[in-house]
Protein backbone atom coordinates (compact mmCIF):
# COMPACT_ATOMS: atom_id res chain seq x y z
CA UNK A 1 0.00 0.00 0.00
CA UNK A 2 1.57 3.22 -1.04
CA UNK A 3 -0.08 6.68 0.20
CA UNK A 4 1.25 9.72 -1.46
CA UNK A 5 1.97 13.01 1.16
CA UNK A 6 -0.06 15.58 1.16
CA UNK A 7 1.35 18.90 0.09
CA UNK A 8 0.79 22.12 2.16
CA UNK A 9 1.83 25.55 1.69
CA UNK A 10 3.59 27.47 4.44
CA UNK A 11 6.15 29.97 4.79
CA UNK A 12 8.92 29.75 2.67
CA UNK A 13 12.09 28.69 4.99
CA UNK A 14 15.20 26.85 3.64
CA UNK A 15 13.98 23.62 4.65
CA UNK A 16 10.35 23.97 2.63
CA UNK A 17 10.87 25.97 0.41
CA UNK A 18 7.29 27.05 0.62
CA UNK A 19 5.68 23.42 0.45
CA UNK A 20 5.48 21.01 3.15
CA UNK A 21 4.71 17.56 2.07
CA UNK A 22 2.80 15.35 4.91
CA UNK A 23 2.48 11.70 5.10
CA UNK A 24 -1.30 11.10 5.97
CA UNK A 25 -3.34 8.57 5.71
CA UNK A 26 -7.32 8.23 5.52
CA UNK A 27 -8.20 5.79 8.05
CA UNK A 28 -11.45 4.32 9.19
CA UNK A 29 -12.58 4.37 12.70
CA UNK A 30 -15.16 2.29 13.98
CA UNK A 31 -17.11 2.09 16.87
CA UNK A 32 -20.59 1.17 18.31
CA UNK A 33 -22.06 4.47 17.16
CA UNK A 34 -20.67 4.32 14.00
CA UNK A 35 -17.37 5.46 12.07
CA UNK A 36 -15.51 8.04 10.44
CA UNK A 37 -12.91 8.20 7.63
CA UNK A 38 -10.20 10.08 8.64
CA UNK A 39 -6.69 11.46 7.11
CA UNK A 40 -3.92 10.87 9.88
CA UNK A 41 -0.37 11.56 10.09
CA UNK A 42 1.96 8.61 10.32
CA UNK A 43 4.90 9.50 12.69
CA UNK A 44 7.80 7.69 13.42
CA UNK A 45 8.40 10.01 16.46
CA UNK A 46 5.37 9.66 18.21
CA UNK A 47 5.46 6.74 20.56
CA UNK A 48 1.45 6.43 20.78
CA UNK A 49 -1.61 6.68 18.44
CA UNK A 50 -3.41 9.36 19.45
CA UNK A 51 -6.89 10.54 18.44
CA UNK A 52 -8.90 13.52 19.82
CA UNK A 53 -11.30 12.60 22.38
CA UNK A 54 -14.25 14.23 20.22
CA UNK A 55 -13.98 11.62 17.75
CA UNK A 56 -14.09 8.49 20.04
CA UNK A 57 -17.44 9.71 21.50
CA UNK A 58 -18.81 10.60 17.99
CA UNK A 59 -18.08 6.63 17.30
CA UNK A 60 -19.16 5.83 20.66
CA UNK A 61 -15.05 4.18 21.32
CA UNK A 62 -14.89 2.28 24.11
CA UNK A 63 -13.29 4.90 26.90
CA UNK A 64 -11.77 4.36 30.08
CA UNK A 65 -10.54 7.81 31.88
CA UNK A 66 -9.29 5.72 34.69
CA UNK A 67 -5.97 4.76 33.12
CA UNK A 68 -4.31 8.02 31.70
CA UNK A 69 -0.56 8.96 30.75
CA UNK A 70 0.84 12.27 29.94
CA UNK A 71 2.17 13.29 26.57
CA UNK A 72 5.02 15.50 25.60
CA UNK A 73 6.43 16.68 22.27
CA UNK A 74 9.12 19.04 21.84
CA UNK A 75 9.52 22.25 23.97
CA UNK A 76 7.99 19.93 26.54
CA UNK A 77 4.18 21.00 26.08
CA UNK A 78 2.39 17.94 28.17
CA UNK A 79 -1.09 17.00 28.17
CA UNK A 80 -2.88 14.13 29.07
CA UNK A 81 -4.29 11.04 27.48
CA UNK A 82 -6.69 8.57 28.11
CA UNK A 83 -7.20 5.41 27.01
CA UNK A 84 -9.58 4.33 24.21
CA UNK A 85 -10.17 1.26 22.26
CA UNK A 86 -10.74 1.44 18.60
CA UNK A 87 -11.71 -0.25 15.68
CA UNK A 88 -9.29 0.54 12.74
CA UNK A 89 -10.00 -0.21 8.60
CA UNK A 90 -7.14 0.53 6.48
CA UNK A 91 -8.63 -0.08 2.33
CA UNK A 92 -6.72 0.35 -0.67
CA UNK A 93 -8.32 -0.19 -3.88
CA UNK A 94 -6.71 -3.96 -3.62
CA UNK A 95 -6.60 -4.63 0.00
CA UNK A 96 -8.33 -4.09 3.21
CA UNK A 97 -7.06 -4.49 7.05
CA UNK A 98 -8.56 -4.58 9.90
CA UNK A 99 -7.20 -3.94 13.67
CA UNK A 100 -8.70 -3.26 17.36
CA UNK A 101 -5.80 -0.82 19.33
CA UNK A 102 -5.43 1.13 22.29
CA UNK A 103 -4.91 4.89 21.34
CA UNK A 104 -4.76 7.84 23.79
CA UNK A 105 -7.26 10.00 23.54
CA UNK A 106 -6.76 13.57 24.26
CA UNK A 107 -9.29 16.23 24.89
CA UNK A 108 -7.71 19.87 23.74
CA UNK A 109 -8.60 23.00 25.24
CA UNK A 110 -8.29 24.77 22.00
CA UNK A 111 -9.96 22.74 19.28
CA UNK A 112 -7.01 24.70 16.87
CA UNK A 113 -4.39 22.04 18.76
CA UNK A 114 -6.17 18.82 17.68
CA UNK A 115 -4.38 16.47 15.94
CA UNK A 116 -4.93 12.52 14.60
CA UNK A 117 -1.38 11.17 14.79
CA UNK A 118 -0.75 7.08 13.83
CA UNK A 119 2.27 6.40 16.18
CA UNK A 120 3.74 3.66 17.18
CA UNK A 121 1.97 1.43 19.43
CA UNK A 122 -1.69 0.83 17.89
CA UNK A 123 -0.25 1.67 14.64
CA UNK A 124 3.70 1.14 13.50
CA UNK A 125 4.26 -1.24 15.73
CA UNK A 126 2.30 -3.64 13.22
CA UNK A 127 3.45 -2.59 9.62
CA UNK A 128 6.78 -1.84 8.16
CA UNK A 129 6.60 1.56 7.02
CA UNK A 130 8.87 3.01 4.12
CA UNK A 131 9.15 6.34 3.92
CA UNK A 132 10.60 7.97 0.64
CA UNK A 133 11.10 11.68 1.45
CA UNK A 134 11.95 11.96 -2.63
CA UNK A 135 8.57 11.08 -3.89
CA UNK A 136 6.80 11.72 -0.85
CA UNK A 137 5.26 8.75 -0.54
CA UNK A 138 5.17 6.09 2.20
CA UNK A 139 4.40 2.43 1.56
CA UNK A 140 2.86 0.01 4.31
CA UNK A 141 3.43 -3.74 4.43
CA UNK A 142 1.64 -5.95 7.64
CA UNK A 143 4.29 -6.56 9.94
CA UNK A 144 4.63 -10.40 11.31
CA UNK A 145 3.32 -8.73 14.28
CA UNK A 146 0.15 -7.65 12.59
CA UNK A 147 -2.82 -8.40 14.84
CA UNK A 148 -5.73 -7.91 12.88
CA UNK A 149 -7.12 -9.25 9.52
CA UNK A 150 -6.85 -8.92 6.14
CA UNK A 151 -9.06 -9.42 2.93
CA UNK B 1 7.83 2.39 -5.12
CA UNK B 2 5.68 3.01 -8.36
CA UNK B 3 3.66 6.02 -7.90
CA UNK B 4 2.71 6.80 -11.11
CA UNK B 5 -1.22 5.49 -11.40
CA UNK B 6 -1.44 7.12 -7.73
CA UNK B 7 -3.08 10.45 -7.29
CA UNK B 8 -1.38 12.61 -4.57
CA UNK B 9 -4.05 14.59 -2.38
CA UNK B 10 -4.83 18.03 -3.35
CA UNK B 11 -3.24 21.19 -1.19
CA UNK B 12 -5.09 22.26 1.51
CA UNK B 13 -5.95 26.01 1.27
CA UNK B 14 -4.54 28.06 4.08
CA UNK B 15 -7.55 29.57 4.44
CA UNK B 16 -8.48 25.94 6.48
CA UNK B 17 -5.46 26.05 8.60
CA UNK B 18 -6.30 25.04 12.26
CA UNK B 19 -9.87 23.89 11.00
CA UNK B 20 -11.43 20.14 10.77
CA UNK B 21 -12.50 20.07 7.23
CA UNK B 22 -14.78 17.53 5.86
CA UNK B 23 -13.46 16.62 1.76
CA UNK B 24 -16.27 14.98 -0.21
CA UNK B 25 -15.43 11.29 -0.44
CA UNK B 26 -12.83 11.39 -3.41
CA UNK B 27 -11.00 13.75 -1.49
CA UNK B 28 -11.18 15.93 -4.77
CA UNK B 29 -12.89 19.34 -2.86
CA UNK B 30 -13.29 20.68 0.42
CA UNK B 31 -17.34 20.29 1.47
CA UNK B 32 -17.70 21.62 4.86
CA UNK B 33 -15.20 22.63 7.35
CA UNK B 34 -15.77 23.54 11.46
CA UNK B 35 -13.77 25.12 14.44
CA UNK B 36 -14.62 21.34 15.69
CA UNK B 37 -15.12 18.01 14.57
CA UNK B 38 -18.58 18.22 15.22
CA UNK B 39 -19.18 21.35 13.20
CA UNK B 40 -17.23 20.10 10.28
CA UNK B 41 -19.00 16.92 10.59
CA UNK B 42 -23.02 18.04 10.52
CA UNK B 43 -21.82 20.63 8.22
CA UNK B 44 -20.78 17.89 5.82
CA UNK B 45 -24.35 15.85 6.12
CA UNK B 46 -25.70 19.59 5.51
CA UNK B 47 -24.02 19.92 2.50
CA UNK B 48 -25.36 15.66 1.82
CA UNK B 49 -21.74 14.11 1.85
CA UNK B 50 -22.73 10.84 4.10
CA UNK B 51 -19.11 9.56 4.36
CA UNK B 52 -16.19 12.34 4.14
CA UNK B 53 -12.93 12.29 4.86
CA UNK B 54 -12.79 14.36 7.62
CA UNK B 55 -9.40 15.80 8.27
CA UNK B 56 -7.70 18.78 11.05
CA UNK B 57 -5.39 21.56 9.08
CA UNK B 58 -2.44 22.28 10.81
CA UNK B 59 -2.29 25.58 12.04
CA UNK B 60 -0.64 27.62 8.87
CA UNK B 61 3.12 28.01 9.45
CA UNK B 62 3.58 25.73 12.01
CA UNK B 63 5.84 22.96 11.58
CA UNK B 64 4.77 19.75 13.54
CA UNK B 65 7.22 17.43 15.25
CA UNK B 66 6.58 14.36 16.90
CA UNK B 67 4.93 13.52 19.81
CA UNK B 68 6.47 11.40 22.82
CA UNK B 69 5.68 9.42 25.83
CA UNK B 70 7.81 10.24 29.05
Amino acid sequence: MIFLYRPYPTASTTATGGVLYRPEIPIRVHGPLGSKLLRALVDSGSDDTILPLPIAQNIGAKIDASHRWRVEGFGGNALDAIVGEIDFELVTPAERFWWTAKVGLIEFTNSEDEFAILGHAGFLDFFIATFDGGIHAVELLPAPAFPGMRS
Amino acid sequence: MNISKLRRPPMVPIEYAGKWVAWDHDETRVVASGKTFAEAVEAAERAGEKDPVMQKVPKANVHIVGGLRP
